[in-house]
């Protein structure tokens, strides 16, 4: 999934803005809530020098589950399932062609090596100062790839949590680089048990920033958050953590101890919470939800969504989705709170000191891989 | 050797003999300095180690300590659990009872938690990694507020972690942490840290255990992780039977006193450099003065001689003038006399001044068969010999022996010798020369049998102008030339005497190897004559 980036583009990807771009698509205009129409560019090329062609796109499109008939020199897709999100399922679009050797993608390198140990991509075409040559080594835990990593046997360990954040702390060998993931820490509300007024008052009733600071750190602001105002409720509420993530349970913890008295009994389970929230048997799940790109972000809480569990509907915010509208979906959302928002959680990676400027992708971790530039 | 040679010979003297004992005083306290520094450094480092152990069971026991004091007033078991976000080194915090199962027990007490409750004392694990990336403790204590139920306190030793880690012994020194085991819990120093991940040995585990137990005090030197020298001081905590190094490369440690050698160094060659420059410079004007004043010197001499022996050459050839003047024929055959005397007298003067006069330096060195050349030697001794009425005796070498001579002169510096024996010896006595091998050298050796040398006169015999003949025709340069041509061939020139019984001088002259056209060079080195056998007598 790191180097996916790397070999393949996807045909449309998320802009920082919260839009799409691309690099293989000339043009694409949305023409309804299921619909595109893509116009390939002229001199995109797979990394063998070939030209891509219509039937390569075609090809690609349906492997992410997605209908393409060329129309004029466009080609319009749409969800080959009924039920799925043609934004969904962009996110997975990567174009590629089978080769002699393997799949070609369009991207700046090339799967040179492939075996259980490793992935050796090369670039297609060298660039002075840049990275000519990414080695993705495998180890036979995450214990010994971090050793690993200490010892100096590789370059780059991505995901860090906060332990080997610390560990890392002095070793000049790494640079640690941040950047925002696609996911916060939300404490989503049962729509079965509470209305809009209730959810609204419960958001409001809690001191969002004690509760970040819960989590420990890499953990960011979402958004500005009022001050905590005294809730009504003297009802006890029973709270879940959906995952036994320590910063998640002290998150919980903190929910608990900000309502105050009416903050009940806590559980930390992973498997059980979705459940107890579609029954009703939970008023509130601490848990990390996807929020970025846009185009996904609010889909979770669209009307009869497959993972909808929480009973939240909102007929403006389906209205937006479907209008591919993302900013008014975010102020829907913003309005009628599914949950409070506490923090979006940083992805951190240790980088080899001699990069001279890192950076992590919005969405693809890699993506900008190819323009560090490395001193020699 | 030459003023310069001989100016710096003096000065590097001079200077080694004033810098040497400037160089062991230094070399002596800067060791002394460095083993003072090093015992500095040693002791500095066990105060960190003994400050590091002592705030590390401090910070364990304060951690204890807050669970002990939430657990004996907390009456609910939620607020309990809380405590954790005001005291996040409490990592979590369960409540136990005696029902407990098995697996909600703490991972690294299990059974010896529920000691905490039907016991109601306090229980404390050893370090494990709760996941690949953090280190805890397991910490029991009663809950009294409770009944019987006993909080749990799942310690994060990220902050032990942190508080190591931060610590740094001047600017390359770290410090470590190690368990009852040798485990490496906390590194300091980012290449032994793979250690604190994966709990493998690392090079200080053996040492760290028996400190740990309280077995050793911990070695003070040896090699660091990355395999440079340190100095190290070791500390235990006793209540939790960890140990604590502190290490600091050597290099750093000892900065000081490397310093300081390499300044002493520095001063040292300076000093030298120094003493060399100015003491040759003074030499070189000493001796251009000693020389001056030794040429004004030799001068006087030179003049002191000439004017004797001249004035008494004067003296004769006014008598004789005096005889001539006298009219009378019957003086004439001593006025000849006279006159063919001083004339040839004047000669040998005239001769030895030549001599002095010649540069020898620019002599033409060439091969030189000695048995040819003894043989020149007789030829031109030969009348001289005979009118003294004494015999020459050569004895050519058995085997041809050459050396790189400059024939002319060689035979100047030997015809001297002879004729020195010859004025030596009574009539009818035999002069012998002789050459000899005598290891990589030839000998060529002049032997008389005349009344020989008084001893006291040997250590002046090749000075200038030190002749025991003044009253003759002789100005004293006769030896000394000898030893002049001698040494420019690169030999040497020894005297052997005896009272009544003669005297012997011996040169030696370094052997060369024939040249490759050795026959044409001997023959033309070799008077016709000189065949037969290689010891000859002339009358």
């Amino acid at each position: 999934m790191m180097v996916k980036g790397l070999v393949f583009s996807l045909l449309l990807e998320p802009s920082t803005e919260g839009g799409w771009r691309s690099q293989v698509m000339q043009e694409w205009i949305r023409l309804g809530p299921r619909t595109y129409r893509l116009k390939l560019g002229p001199s995109t090329r797979f990394s063998d020098g070939s030209a891509v062609k219509a039937d390569d796109v075609i090809a690609s499109l349906a492997a992410a589950g997605i209908r393409a008939t060329e129309r004029e020199g466009w080609l319009e897709i749409e969800p080959l399932s009924a039920d799925a999100s043609i934004d969904t399922l962009l996110l997975n679009a990567v174009l590629f062609k089978d080769g002699p050797e393997g799949a070609l993608g369009t991207g700046p390198f090339a799967v040179a090596v492939q075996d259980p140990e490793r992935i050796v991509l090369h670039r297609v075409k060298p660039v002075t100062d840049r990275i000519g040559q990414v080695e993705l080594v495998s180890y036979a835990s995450p214990r010994e790839a971090f050793a690993g990593a200490l010892r100096g046997e590789v370059d780059a360990r991505l995901m860090l949590d906060p332990g080997e954040i610390e560990l890392l702390n002095g070793v000049a060998r790494f640079q640690l680089v941040r950047a925002p993931s696609l996911h916060s820490i939300v404490a989503a509300l049962n729509s079965h048990l509470f209305s809009r007024a209730q959810r609204k008052a419960l958001a409001d009733s809690v001191d969002v920033d004690e509760i970040r600071q819960a989590h420990g750190g890499d953990c960011e602001p979402d958004g500005s958050s009022p001050p905590a105002r005294s809730n009504p409720w003297a009802v006890p509420l029973k709270l879940g953590a959906m995952g036994t993530d320590p910063a998640l349970a002290r998150v919980s913890l903190a929910l608990r101890r900000s309502l105050g008295a009416r903050g009940s009994t806590l559980e930390l389970d992973d498997q059980q919470i979705a459940s107890q929230m579609a029954a009703g048997e939970l008023d509130i799940a601490v848990m990390p939800l996807q929020v970025w790109p846009p185009a996904v972000a609010g889909t979770l809480f669209r009307t009869g969504a497959a993972r909808n569990q929480f009973g939240y509907s909102n007929p403006a915010l389906d209205e937006a989705l479907e209008a591919g509208d993302y900013a008014r979906a975010q102020r829907e959302l913003a309005d009628d709170p599914p949950a409070i928002f506490i923090c979006r959680r940083l992805r951190n990676a240790a980088i080899d000191a001699r990069v001279k400027n890192p950076k992590l992708g919005p969405y693809d971790l890699l993506e900008s891989l190819p323009d560090w530039e490395v001193n020699p | 050797m030459n003023r310069r040679g001989i100016a710096a010979r003096l000065s590097l003297i001079v200077a080694l003999a004033g810098i040497l004992p400037i160089a062991i005083v230094g070399l002596v306290s800067v060791e002394l300095l460095r083993r003072r520094v090093e015992r500095a450094s040693q002791q500095g480092l066990q105060v960190i180690a003994e400050q590091v152990a002592e705030r590390t069971a401090n910070y364990l026991a304060n951690q204890q300590q807050l669970l002990r004091a939430v657990a004996s007033v907390a009456n609910d078991e939620g607020r309990l659990e809380e405590v954790i976000l005001d005291a996040p080194g409490l990592g979590t915090v369960s409540v136990l009872q005696a029902d407990t199962p098995a697996s909600k027990l703490p991972r690294g007490l299990r059974t010896e938690a529920l000691a905490a409750i039907t016991e109601r004392r306090e229980v404390r694990s050893k370090v494990y990694s709760p996941d690949y990336s953090s280190s805890a403790m397991d910490v029991c204590v009663p809950a009294r507020a409770l009944g019987p139920r006993a909080a749990c306190a799942q310690l994060d030793l990220r902050e032990l972690w942190r508080f190591i880690q931060r610590i740094k012994v001047g600017s390359t020194g770290y410090v470590l942490a190690f368990d009852e085991a040798g485990r490496l819990i906390a590194a300091g120093l980012g290449a032994l840290r793979p250690a604190v991940v994966t709990g493998e040995e690392v090079p200080q585990t053996r040492a760290a255990a028996s400190v740990a137990k309280g077995e050793a005090a911990g070695p003070t030197r040896y090699q660091g992780a990355d395999g440079e020298p340190v100095i190290a001081a070791w500390s235990r905590l006793p209540t939790l039977n960890w140990a604590i190094a502190v290490e600091q490369p050597t290099r750093e440690a000892l900065r000081s006193a490397r310093t300081a050698q390499w300044l002493l160094a520095l001063v040292l060659v300076m000093a030298l450099s120094m003493s060399l420059a100015v003491g040759v410079w003074e030499s070189q004007r000493v001796l251009r003065e000693l020389e001056i004043e030794e040429r004004w010197r030799t001068a006087g001499r030179i003049a002191s001689g000439i004017s004797h022996d001249l004035g008494h050459r004067l003296r004769i050839l006014e008598q004789t003038a005096s005889l001539a003047d006298a009219g009378d024929p019957a003086f004439l055959p001593r006025i000849s006399d006279n006159l063919r005397t001083e004339l040839e007298t004047l000669k040998k003067f005239v001769s030895e001044f030549s001599d002095l006069s010649r540069n020898l330096r620019s002599l033409e060195l060439i091969p030189l068969e000695l048995s040819a050349f003894l043989q020149s030697v007789r030829l031109t001794a030969g009348p001289y010999v005979q009118s003294a009425n004494v015999r020459l005796q050569i004895q050519a070498p058995d085997v041809p022996l050459w050396v790189k001579a400059d024939r002319h002169m060689l035979e100047r510096a030997i015809l001297n010798l002879i004729t020195n024996a010859m004025e030596a010896s009574p009539p009818g006595a035999t002069i012998q020369v002789s050459a000899i091998q005598a290891g990589g050298e030839c000998e060529i050796e002049v032997l008389d049998r005349g009344d020989g040398i008084a001893p006291e006169r040997i250590p002046q015999l090749f000075d200038a102008f030190d002749s025991t003949k003044r009253t003759g025709a002789h100005l004293g340069m006769g030896l000394p030339n000898v030893k002049r041509i001698v040494e420019a061939h690169g030999g040497r020139i020894s005297v052997q005497s005896k009272p009544k019984a003669g005297t012997i001088f011996r040169i030696m002259l370094v052997q060369c190897p024939p040249p490759e056209k050795e026959e044409p060079a001997r023959r033309r080195a070799q008077p016709s004559s000189s065949s037969g056998p290689s010891s000859r007598v002339m009358p």
